[in-house]
């Protein structure tokens, strides 16, 4: 007898403000207006998924010193949307990024332990660092806290918020003058007083971490409950999940105590050849002459708005140092004059032009192939241990899973490899994670980790 | 006594003694808060409030819960249909960009019936809950509130309406000259000078401006609140000094919707509702608690007929409209 498949678990991502996200499409709907929000949760929840993740915006970006106005600009902000999905479904999470560097404890602890009574337990935060004095400058306390201390602040205010989430005693109706007390002082936090919100049904809230350093891979593993990563080819995969899950046992912890969730696009066609078809045709949607333009002036540094996106790749090299070109977003570029120099190899050797060569390079679509295919590679990346399910990140909004949905999700039920029901009711229980582990657990456990390190 | 001028109608959604009969999964879920908002609805209540602070509540077990306002309203506003929802926000601790993205999404969400109850953490207490710095005199703590109504209404203009352009021709999503750095500069509470560049992440408000409200709670000194006032659309005054109250708020801010806010628990009867409108307030605020909610306002109703007062409409409409205040200016924009 062979051992039981592993499930595949699948979430949705609200498309974002990079441009992957297609708005010149005929089918582009409002990136604000509630009802796109609400219409993808829905559509999510039909297709039984963990649950619905959004990003958050505390700046709008910038591009060589104006606001880029290429991609989507504008976002809503996150807690409050979640509140509004969480009155409109039933099974689905509620997940979205917040800043540890721009919220404090008590506010943001107060505000997700709302949100999971709200949602009778479907509550999650991915907690982020955001170390630029660009977006301090929205902030009171403007750029404060240096590069190398982001986890540090990160790490105390996730703990600081399990010690606020389980300081009410289990019965409230019970709690006497003193119900949600605590104190918490630490090189970053000296706050004490009384937790306004009794215990939630998850108690904590699912904790994600998204970032796939080493430090990340720790913060993870001493901290998250989920990781929300960047999508590789099967073999990298493979090792960087063997990598997380090797390290919980500093911590303590179970293999099944960390899922790993990939974010990962996708092109769907009645047959493979014709998936392939539309994916080209999607990678030159979210590339615009413009906007090849500014990607390849997010690597060069310069301006470049005089070259022809159609035309040979530039002559001249990167300026390396001075100001960046591009604020406000993630960027993954150094080394640039070697990269420049790989690119301009490439484009020469495959008669690409500036557009051609943007597109070969940044437009690769994780899953490509007809609604099957696409199931059988979805279901081969949890099957070989690279992934514990998926961040889909659709290219449309806001019917940009629909199509998932309808076509790819009954094929994994067909396999056997997808839930054809939500098994538990809060979305901890749906993650297959086990209950909250108390602050005073992990906390000892990191203690642990780093005296073995030490 | 007759008049056709309409008499509004707030309901808080907000937890009274009585209500320790409740099962706490009911207080905490917001399914009793929910019964209430959607009674305050049916019977033609023109808006909700919920309080909050940054801290728990004096009650006893599960009263001394405090859910954040905010959240609570977003989570309302898909369920209800016309009710406009106020969540009390913090603006002594609180960052005022977060107030501005959250208050206009929830703007969004509530699709033109949201507003936001500005209101500053005077205690200690709450200080210490975000320890980020000690407790503000009132003075400077209703002035700071004041700043941070300049600051979120900034915000909310700095996206002029059809900014959003989505030009396939040249690329472009947005037309960049119609958003704005708001570039406010401006001194806390605690004498600390700070400032916020902007412009808001969220595109502009459904009703330009959610509608900004002031509460002055009884005992405390009227004065102190007129840097907040001032930015004010409307006001809530304690029953007992109503006229007088109105009269200062007026002078202050012309225009101003003027609410005399009930004692907890205390429901006006058609003489009190009669003297309210005598002195020339704008409507009744009333805290009936949330179990006895639906109750109360059929007693409300009763009463406003007694009175020959024109409230409880339930008309459609933002917010703004049904307080009878103007469109939103915006003051970036060139006309």
């Amino acid at each position: 007898m062979s051992a039981p498949q592993r499930q595949v678990h699948v979430a949705a991502h609200f498309p974002g403000v990079n441009n992957a996200t297609v708005w010149a499409d005929p089918a582009s709907g409002s990136h604000i207006d509630a009802e796109s929000f609400l219409h993808m949760a829905r559509t999510a929840e039909r297709g039984l998924m963990d649950f619905f993740f959004l990003a958050e915006g505390l700046r709008l970006r910038e591009h060589r010193g104006r606001i880029h106005d290429l991609d989507v600009v504008g976002r809503p902000d996150t807690l409050t949307i979640l509140a509004a999905i969480a009155a409109v479904t039933e099974h689905l999470g509620v997940a979205g990024t917040l800043s540890a560097t721009y919220h404090e404890p008590y506010e943001l602890a107060r505000q997700l332990a709302t949100l999971d009574h709200l949602s009778d337990g479907r509550a999650a935060w991915n907690c982020v660092t955001t170390s630029d004095a660009f977006t301090g400058e929205n902030f009171r306390r403007g750029g404060y806290l240096p590069y190398p201390r982001r986890y540090d602040r990160a790490i105390d205010f996730i703990a600081t918020a399990r010690e606020l989430w389980e300081s009410w005693p289990e019965d409230p109706a019970g709690a006497g003058p003193d119900a949600g007390a605590y104190e918490h002082v630490s090189e970053f936090f000296e706050i004490r007083g009384r937790f306004s919100v009794p215990r939630s049904p998850q108690v904590h809230p699912v904790v994600f971490q998204a970032g796939d350093s080493d430090a990340g891979r720790d913060f993870a593993a001493g901290s998250a409950d989920v990781i929300f990563t960047r999508h590789a080819e099967l073999g990298l995969g493979q090792e960087f999940y063997r990598d997380v899950k090797r390290r919980l046992t500093a911590y303590g912890r179970g293999e099944d105590e960390l899922k790993i969730y990939p974010g990962v696009s996708f092109v769907l066609g009645e047959t493979d050849d014709d998936a392939r078809e539309r994916a080209r045709h999607v990678a030159r949607q979210q590339n615009s002459g413009p906007t090849v333009l500014a990607f390849l002036e997010r690597v060069w540094n310069t301006d470049l708005s005089g070259y022809d996106p159609d035309g040979p790749m530039p002559e001249i090299d990167p300026v390396v140092g001075g100001p960046s070109f591009s604020q406000g977003r993630v960027d993954h570029f150094k080394g640039a004059k070697e990269r420049a120099d790989r690119w301009r190899a490439t484009a020469e050797a495959e008669g690409l032009s500036i557009r051609e060569l943007v597109i070969r390079v940044s437009a690769d679509h994780s899953f490509v192939g007809s609604p099957a295919t696409v199931a059988e590679q979805m279901s081969a990346y949890v099957q070989e241990r690279a992934a514990d399910g998926f961040i889909l990140v659709p290219h449309l909004t806001p019917g940009g899973i629909d199509e998932f949905v309808d076509r790819v999700v009954p094929e994994l039920q067909e396999r056997g490899v997808y839930r054809t029901a939500y098994e538990g009711s809060t979305l901890r229980e749906n993650l297959g994670l086990p209950a909250h582990r108390p602050a005073a657990q992990w906390a000892a456990a990191r203690a642990g980790a780093e005296e073995v390190r030490a | 006594m007759s008049s056709t001028r309409p008499f509004l109608t707030a309901v808080a959604l907000d937890p009274v003694p009585a209500d320790r009969a409740l099962s706490p999964t009911d207080l905490l879920s917001g399914r009793a808060q929910l019964g209430l908002a959607r009674a305050a609805e049916d019977a033609g209540a023109d808006l909700v409030t919920v309080a909050d602070a940054l801290d728990a509540a004096d009650g006893p077990g599960v009263l001394a819960a405090r859910l954040s306002a905010l959240e609570l309203c977003a989570w309302l506003a898909p369920l209800t249909r016309r009710i406009g929802l106020v969540p009390t926000v913090t603006t002594t601790h609180t960052e005022p960009f977060l107030l501005g993205v959250s208050t206009a999404t929830l703007d969004h969400v509530a699709v033109g019936r949201a507003g936001v109850l500005l209101a500053p953490s005077l205690a200690r207490a709450e200080a210490a809950n975000v320890g980020r710095r000690p407790a503000a005199d009132p003075p400077e703590a209703w002035r700071e509130t004041g700043e941070v109504a300049d600051v979120v209404a900034r915000l909310w203009d700095s996206w002029e309406d059809g900014a959003e352009i989505r030009d396939v021709a040249t690329g472009r999503f947005v037309d960049r000259e119609k958003l704005h750095y708001v570039d406010f500069a401006g001194t806390d509470s605690t004498g600390v000078p700070f400032t916020v560049k902007g412009p808001s992440i969220v595109p502009r408000p459904p009703q330009g401006r959610p509608v900004v409200v002031v509460r002055r709670d009884p005992g405390t000194d009227l004065e102190a609140l007129r840097p907040a006032v001032e930015r004010a659309d409307a006001v809530l005054v304690p029953a007992g000094s109503a006229g007088a109250d109105a009269a200062a708020v007026r002078r202050w801010c012309p225009g101003v919707v003027v609410l005399a806010s009930c004692a907890p628990g205390e429901v006006p009867d058609a003489a009190a509702l009669a003297e309210i409108a005598r002195a020339e307030l704008d409507g009744v605020h009333v805290t009936p608690g949330l179990a006895a909610g639906a109750e109360v306002l059929r007693r409300l109703r009763t009463g406003l007929d007694a009175a020959g007062l024109d409230g409880l409409r339930g008309a459609a409409g933002t917010l703004r409209e049904r307080l009878g205040l103007p469109g939103a200016g915006n003051q970036y924009e060139r006309s």
